[in-house]
């Protein structure tokens, strides 16, 4: 038990000094913490963005449909069975059956070119089948089912309903790898900055190092306040940063708003929940590996082992 | 005890410090390193302190060889051993209190006992109602007794001291010279390393004399050196 309340006694005074040591600087902590929180706002952003994108886009649940053209002159018969089998199958929620004729008229009536459609004497149009894919198919799932519809014998095409979907996931695929090169670009920086800040204490510090290990500090009790200080600084940095994300945010919302309107669309522009998490934990614990491993590389060149 | 056997020390650039060093020391001994400067006198005290390492022989320390003491176990060697240095050392931007409390806190020592420990070292070295000014605001002669009582807070049961008194006039000397006689008179291990000679006669103690890396003069005949 005594090791553990060692341990203990050992953190909590390496916290101390940290704590010391910020605000003893105030004017380079203040810097610091305002350097690591610009340098999050992109990926900040960038990730609520697509955060966001990625909620509305199960929003849109207009757009599970397959349109199934099925072949000319196909019998009757046969398109019944067809119909019989999908709507049995669950994975399918809705059939819409659309005959040649009706599809024709309504072509007509919403046409401008109803006087050459007039011209025609033989209908042009298949027997059309609109399924509606159950809401528990991912987009990969849907995909594959109008793949399936295809193999069939009676069935000329089968073509997803709208290509929105599959945009809207192409951009999510672009927009995550895009968060994902953005952070690492961003955090490489905090981590620089917070390296460099070390070194440079490090070498400012170095009598006060020396004498440390002199009288028998350990690296630990010398690289702890260090590390500290870090996770001090990374912390608060990335909580300014996600203010300013959400500043950020509802300076632009209008303008978004405006640009969405005519869409039906439930996008909204603010900080998700994985980005409130993300940010702080993954650059603390980024910042905290990169100060401990400069610390204690940079101890090496401090000649008394 | 301490016990350096065949001790060498060549330097990367190839400076022979020592050379074939043979020297018992016994548990509560005080002795003076003389020799002039360059003779090798801080080379010794660094090995035994391992801020050096020996590059021939060894440095056993109550029958246990310390010379090759990993890396990581050194801080807990020199826990016992208390070093004071000519320039004495101090954090200029730390307190009086602060510089003598460092070797306690790096220990994970409790803030009461402390306050406690740092204010009889102080009080042994006539300091106490300094403890909160800067190291600048005192002499030169305070700031060594302020550097002698960070040695000895966490009560070690080696001092080893270089040219404690380079930088003082002879009595700020014999000062100084009397307090490390107390310390050895509770049985605290003393190794000085001087060249001022008068200060050395003025105590009746052991004198090893080093000259151009070899040991040239023991006062004490030591039986063990008889395998020489
Ligand atoms: N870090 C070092 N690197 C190279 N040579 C050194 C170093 N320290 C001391 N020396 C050399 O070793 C010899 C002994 O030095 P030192 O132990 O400081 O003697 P003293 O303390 O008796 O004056 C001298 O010749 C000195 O130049
Ligand atoms: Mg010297």
């Amino acid at each position: 038990m005594s090791n553990l309340s060692d341990i203990l006694r050992h953190q909590s005074s390496g916290l101390r000094e940290a704590v010391q040591q910020t605000l003893a600087q105030p004017f380079t902590s203040l810097l610091t913490i305002f350097s690591i929180a610009l340098a999050l706002c992109l990926p900040g952003l960038l990730l609520s963005t697509l955060e966001q994108m990625q909620q509305s886009n199960i929003s849109i649940e207009g757009e599970r449909k397959i349109n199934v053209f099925l072949k000319m002159n196909s019998a009757d018969e046969t398109i019944m069975g067809l119909v019989n089998q999908l709507t049995n199958d669950e994975r399918i929620i809705k059939l819409e059956q659309i005959n040649p004729d009706a599809a024709l008229a309504s072509l007509r009536e919403k046409s401008e070119f109803g006087n050459t459609l007039d011209a025609l004497t033989d209908n042009p149009l298949p027997t059309t089948l609109i399924l509606t894919a159950a809401t528990t198919l991912e987009n990969p799932a849907i995909e594959s089912l109008a793949q399936e519809l295809e193999s069939y014998s009676e069935v000329d095409q089968a073509r997803l309903d709208s290509e929105y979907l599959q945009r809207i996931a192409q951009l999510g695929k672009f927009m995550r790898t895009l968060v994902t090169i953005v952070a690492i670009l961003f955090l490489a920086l905090v981590c620089l900055v917070l390296m460099n800040n070390a070194r440079l204490e490090i070498l400012r510090r170095r009598e006060e190092i020396e004498v440390t290990k002199l009288v028998g500090g350990t690296d630990g009790y010398i690289i702890r306040p260090f590390v500290y200080q870090a996770l001090i600084l990374c912390f608060i940095g990335s909580l300014l940063a996600l203010l300013l994300i959400s500043l950020i945010f509802s300076a632009i919302s209008p303008a978004l708003a405006d640009l969405v309107s005519g869409y039906e669309s439930t996008f909204e522009l603010k900080i998700g929940r994985k980005t409130r998490l993300y940010l702080p934990v993954i650059t603390v614990l980024a910042a905290v590996t990169a100060t401990w491993i400069t610390v204690k590389s940079t101890l090496k060149n401090i000649y008394i082992q | 005890m301490i016990e350096l056997k065949h001790l060498g020390k060549r330097y990367p650039g190839g400076q022979e410090a020592l050379l074939d060093i043979n020297l018992s020391i016994d548990k509560g001994e005080m002795v003076f390193l003389s020799g002039h400067s360059g003779a090798g006198k801080s080379t010794l005290l660094r090995l035994l302190a391992l801020i050096e390492r020996p590059t021939r022989g060894k440095i056993s320390l109550n029958d246990k060889v310390v010379s090759n003491l990993p890396a990581h176990s050194i801080p807990y060697y020199r826990r016992n051993i208390g070093m004071i240095f000519q320039d004495h050392r101090l954090l200029p931007d730390h307190t009086i209190a602060d510089n003598v409390a460092l070797p306690l806190r790096i220990s994970g020592v409790d803030q009461s006992v402390i306050q406690r420990r740092v204010d009889a070292a102080l009080d042994k070295v006539g300091l106490l109602k300094r403890s909160k000014f800067m190291p600048i605001e005192l002499s030169t002669g305070q700031q060594q007794r302020v550097g002698i009582a960070r040695a000895v807070v966490s009560r070690p049961s080696i001092l080893l001291a270089d040219e404690p008194t380079g930088n003082l006039d002879h009595e700020l000397s014999m000062d100084i010279m009397k307090l490390f006689q107390e310390f050895n008179d509770v049985g605290v291990t003393v190794i000085i390393a001087s060249h001022d000679q008068a200060i050395m006669e003025s105590f009746a103690k052991r004198q090893v004399e080093l000259k151009e890396a070899r040991l040239v003069s023991d006062s004490a005949a030591h039986s063990e050196e008889v395998d020489v």
